[in-house]
C-alpha cells in the first residue's frame, strides 16, 4: 500500500515535480498540497499523511516555524525538509535540531530520495 | 543534491544520525573559535571593538580580520598571527566526528571521496571572462557558472557563455519572461534571467516531468522562478563555502529585461543556446 505524502512548497512547478518524482519512487502517493504553513498544518490534522515533505524557504509561516508547528501539534510528524538552498548550513542544521528526519537538497537524485525516503521510515 | 556541506551530504545518506550530526557540529562550534574572539583572548581587541567590526560586516563583505585592519583595531602582523592559529587548530566535521566516535576512519575516507566527486560537478570553474574592477566578482562568476551547469543538468539544454559586459542597451531576441533573485551584501546584487517561450518551456518540461506545452501560463512562469532559484540558492551555498554569507529573496517576475539606469552597474553575460534566445544579466547596485 502506498504512504501517504503531504507536500507543502510555495511553488506550484516544485510541487508538481515533488508529486512526480514520489510517483517514478512508487510506494508513495501525494495526498494533499500545502502552499504555506498554515495551509501545511490545517491539512495535516485532515489529512493525517505518513510523511511530510516541506520546503525550508516559503512566504507566510515559513519551512521551520511550520516544522515547530506541526511537531507540536503531532511529535511523531515525520517530516523531511527540501531545500532549494543547498549548503545553508544554519537552516538545516535548525531543523534537525527541532526534529525533522533529514534534510534533501535539489536538484534531486531518485536514488538518493528513495534512500532518504525509506529511511525515515526506519529511524525513529 | 546540489551544493552541500559535509554534514548534510552524510545525513542525507544517513552515514550518522541527525543526533550525532548535531553534536558534532556542536563539538566544532565550541573548538573554532571565532577571529574575534581570539582576538579578545590575545589581548588585541576589546570586545567593544569587535562588537563595532561584527556591526559593521554587515554592510560589507570583507572578512572580520581586513575589516578590523582597515579600521586601525588591529596591525596587520597580528591578523595574519589569528588567522594562522585558526588554520593550524581548525576543527574539520569529519575529525569532530572520529573524535566523538561517531565514525570510523575508512568509512569516513570512502565518504569523503564520494563527496568530492559528487560536488566535482558544480565547482566552480575560471573560465568566464569578467569585465574588469568587477565589485562583486566571486559571486558573479559562480552564479554564471552555476546557471550554465543547471541548464545543462536540470534542463538539459547546453549553454555556451560569452564574455562578461557592461550592458549598453537592450538584448536582442525576444524575450518571453524574466525573473530576478536579489542577493543580500555590499554591492546589492540581482539576478536576472530572461528566456524565450521555448526555452520557458523546455524548462517546465523537464522540471514538470512531463511535455509543459500545455501548461498553464502561471506553471511555465513558476518552473523558470524554480529554475532560477535553484541557480541562486546553489550559487549562495557555493559562496558559502567560500566562507561568504549571503542571503536571497524569492524569485519575482520582472516586467521587461532590465535596462541601463542611473545608480547601478549593469553587467550582461551573453548565452548561446541552438534554439531560442536566453539572456543573462546582473545589477549591481550603488556600484
Amino acid at each position: 500500500m502506498s504512504r501517504k505524502v503531504l507536500v507543502v512548497d510555495d511553488s506550484l512547478a516544485s510541487a508538481r515535480q515533488l508529486t512526480k518524482v514520489l510517483g517514478d519512487l512508487g510506494d508513495y502517493q501525494v495526498v494533499g498540497h500545502a502552499r504555506n504553513g498554515a495551509e501545511a498544518v490545517k491539512l495535516y490534522k485532515s489529512l493525517s499523511p505518513e510523511l511530510v515533505l516541506m520546503d525550508i524557504i516559503m512566504p507566510m509561516m515559513d519551512g521551520i516555524q511550520s516544522l515547530r508547528t506541526l511537531l507540536k501539534i503531532d511529535p511523531a510528524a515525520r517530516v523531511i525538509m527540501v531545500s532549494s538552498v543547498g549548503g545553508v548550513g544554519s537552516q538545516a542544521e535548525e531543523a534537525l535540531r527541532l526534529g525533522a528526519r533529514n534534510v534533501i537538497s535539489k536538484p534531486f537524485d531518485l536514488e538518493r530520495m528513495r534512500q532518504v525516503l525509506e529511511k525515515a521510515f526506519e529511524a525513529k | 543534491m546540489g551544493i552541500q556541506f559535509f554534514g548534510e551530504f552524510l545525513i542525507e545518506r544517513w552515514v550518522v544520525t541527525r543526533g550525532q550530526l548535531i553534536e558534532a557540529l556542536e563539538l566544532q562550534e565550541y573548538r573554532n573559535l571565532k577571529f574575534g574572539e581570539l582576538a579578545v583572548r590575545r589581548g588585541f581587541m576589546t570586545p567593544d571593538q569587535v562588537r563595532e567590526v561584527n556591526e559593521l560586516q554587515r554592510s560589507t563583505d570583507l572578512r572580520f580580520g581586513d575589516l578590523a585592519v582597515a579600521k586601525g583595531m588591529l596591525t596587520p602582523e597580528k591578523a595574519r598571527e589569528i588567522l594562522t592559529y585558526q588554520k593550524n587548530n581548525y576543527l574539520m566535521l569529519g575529525e569532530a566526528l572520529l573524535e566523538l566516535g561517531h565514525i570510523s576512519e575508512d568509512v569516513l575516507e570512502r565518504e569523503l571521496a564520494i563527496f568530492q566527486e559528487e560536488q566535482a560537478r558544480y565547482r566552480v570553474v575560471e573560465e568566464v571572462a569578467m569585465p574588469e574592477a568587477l565589485p562583486a566578482a566571486e559571486l558573479l562568476r559562480a552564479a554564471v557558472d552555476l546557471t550554465r551547469k543547471l541548464f545543462l543538468r536540470v534542463a538539459g539544454i547546453t549553454v555556451k557563455v560569452a564574455a562578461g559586459r557592461d550592458a549598453d542597451g537592450a538584448p536582442e531576441g525576444e524575450f518571453h519572461l524574466s525573473v530576478g533573485v536579489r542577493f543580500t551584501g555590499s554591492p546589492q546584487v540581482q539576478y536576472v534571467l530572461s528566456v524565450s517561450s521555448e526555452i520557458a518551456v523546455e524548462v517546465a518540461s523537464r522540471i514538470l516531468g512531463q511535455d509543459a506545452t500545455r501548461e498553464s501560463e502561471e506553471m511555465v512562469e513558476d518552473a523558470v522562478k524554480e529554475f532560477t532559484n535553484l541557480v541562486c540558492g546553489n550559487t549562495a551555498a557555493a559562496l558559502a563555502q567560500q566562507g561568504k554569507d549571503v542571503e536571497i529573496s524569492p524569485p519575482e517576475t520582472l516586467p521587461a529585461v532590465p535596462a541601463p539606469a542611473p545608480g547601478s552597474r549593469l553587467v550582461v553575460f551573453p548565452l548561446h543556446v541552438t534554439e531560442g534566445a536566453l539572456d543573462l544579466r546582473f545589477r549591481l547596485e550603488d556600484a
